[in-house]
């Protein structure tokens, strides 16, 4: 019964995917200009946002190893690992430019993090994972 | 600062606890962050230690995330 409930959960947050979009608003899909720098505290709430969705999709993948999830489960976390593994280097490069101020970078790296994230989300659609 | 995202944040944090206290997953991370986020929209800053945890944090979760499954 236990199962049932987390496999019920999950679908919620997964299938559901408000997490993901988090990501979306938490990054405000919206991209950087001169007139809208890339603060500290705007870090912070992206890479939050972010947590929150690879917690999430974090927890899926450690009940799919266990079989608690759907039998797609596998294909799904390796149709979302690209765009996961994606963030890796953005984030990094994100953060550098943040603390050095170095805005005109800070925003490539900012907007190319939010095409990610929409790459993400497409796919995560057509996986019928409703994101949006 | 955009209220609405802090907001956002805070809402779908929430809305994940109870799949990860049911997965019997650890929350209390979960939780602080969002009290540091929802901290940081009230005061308008965050610190540096809040900033590194949470980097930490998040590329530990990515890093175990993007790991190749088991076969």
């Amino acid at each position: 019964m236990k199962k049932l409930i987390v496999i019920g959960l999950l679908a919620l947050s997964l299938g559901g995917c408000a997490q993901l979009q988090a990501v979306g608003t938490g990054v405000s899909l919206a991209t950087k200009s001169v007139a809208n720098p890339v603060t500290k505290q705007e870090l912070y709430e992206i890479e939050a946002s972010i947590q929150i969705a690879v917690v999430a999709l974090r927890t899926y993948r450690k009940a799919c190893e266990q079989n608690a999830v759907d039998s797609a489960c596998r294909a799904n976390i390796r149709a979302i690992q690209p765009y996961t593994r994606g963030l890796v280097p953005l984030l990094t490069q994100l953060r550098s430019f943040v603390k050095q101020n170095d805005q005109v970078n800070a925003w490539v790296a900012y907007n190319q993090l939010v095409t990610l994230y929409t790459n993400l989300k497409s796919t995560a659609t057509n996986l019928g994972m409703k994101v949006s | 600062m955009d209220p609405i995202a802090i907001f956002t944040i805070i809402e779908k944090g929430l809305t994940l606890i109870p799949a990860l206290i049911e997965a019997g997953q650890e929350v209390i991370p979960l939780v602080k962050r969002i009290a540091a986020v929802a901290k940081g929209g009230a005061e308008g800053t965050v610190t540096e230690d809040e900033l590194a945890q949470l980097e930490a944090d998040l590329d530990k979760a990515l890093a175990e995330f993007n790991s190749d499954l088991p076969d």
